[in-house]
């Protein structure tokens, strides 16, 4: 075969690479991992449904102390 | 490939999603580019095994400074190869001089009885590659594996676009004088 054949034959074979299967979501998972660092903490703190849980019962006594101040208050 | 206005364009869009806070986003950009990268560092390091993490690295590291990438300045995919060229060398700088090794050889698509001279050849023009000095091999790879327009290797290696094609055209040479001398040892 001629010389030429075969280096363009070896330089085709050298651009043809084959991806990992799920490379991509393998890539996008550290991704996301590096994305929720970068968050403030305050983002991060909120992020989970535990902590929104948390958060809406938080409100929920403080509304219901300041009622009960305000109750007090009034009865005098 | 890569290279077209309009993918620049669809890359600095995709890239202004990102910065917006769309991070899913960024998978578009994995997707256009994980072969090139993948091809690129597997060419690049000494041990070719580690090209997949490295790759992975490589994009982590676009995600984090991609508020640093200047569409001004240069392509995307230009950017991108930057910080691929920079890792492999730090990697390769950690690895022991002498651990060269060549590529693992990979599946051909032709008739399997009729081509183990011509495997044994382009193993041995994997060598010669693998020989060639680092910048020479950056280039080549860059402008003939990847196919990247000269300015754009010339700003990835942060040289002019005379001395790329001089590196290109020497390593051209180096490759084809190895290629000569093993056909002609298997004629002898």
């Amino acid at each position: 075969m001629h010389e030429q054949d075969l280096y363009n034959q070896w330089l085709k074979q050298k651009q043809t690479v084959e991806v990992p299967d799920h490379y991509a979501d393998r890539v996008m998972h550290s991704v996301i991992q590096v994305s929720q660092q970068q968050r403030p903490w305050w983002d991060r703190l909120f992020a989970t449904p535990l902590a929104q849980a948390g958060l809406v019962v938080a409100t929920c006594v403080v509304f219901l102390l300041r009622f009960i101040l305000l109750f007090t208050v009034a009865l005098g | 490939m890569y290279n077209g206005l309009e993918t620049m364009q669809n890359d600095v869009n995709i890239i202004e999603q990102v910065l917006a806070g769309d991070t899913e986003a960024f998978r578009f950009l994995v997707e256009r580019y994980e072969r090139p990268v993948l091809s690129f560092v597997q060419h690049l390091l000494l041990d070719p095994g580690d090209s997949p993490d490295l790759a992975q690295e490589v994009f982590l590291t676009a995600y984090a400074k991609l508020s640093c990438f200047d569409p001004a300045f240069s392509r995307f995919s230009t950017w991108l190869f930057t910080i691929a060229r920079n890792k492999t060398i730090n990697t390769n700088k950690r690895k022991r001089p002498h651990a060269v090794s060549v590529l693992p050889e990979r599946k051909l698509h032709v008739d399997v009885a009729e081509d183990l001279s011509r495997r044994e050849l382009f193993n041995k023009l994997d060598a010669a590659l693998a020989k060639l000095p680092a910048k020479q091999r950056r280039a080549f790879i860059l402008a003939q594996i990847e196919q990247l327009p000269y300015e754009d290797v010339a700003q990835i290696e942060g040289t002019r676009v005379g001395t790329i094609k001089s590196r290109v055209n020497r390593a051209k040479e180096k490759l084809r004088a190895s290629l000569t001398a093993n056909l002609r040892d298997s004629h002898a």
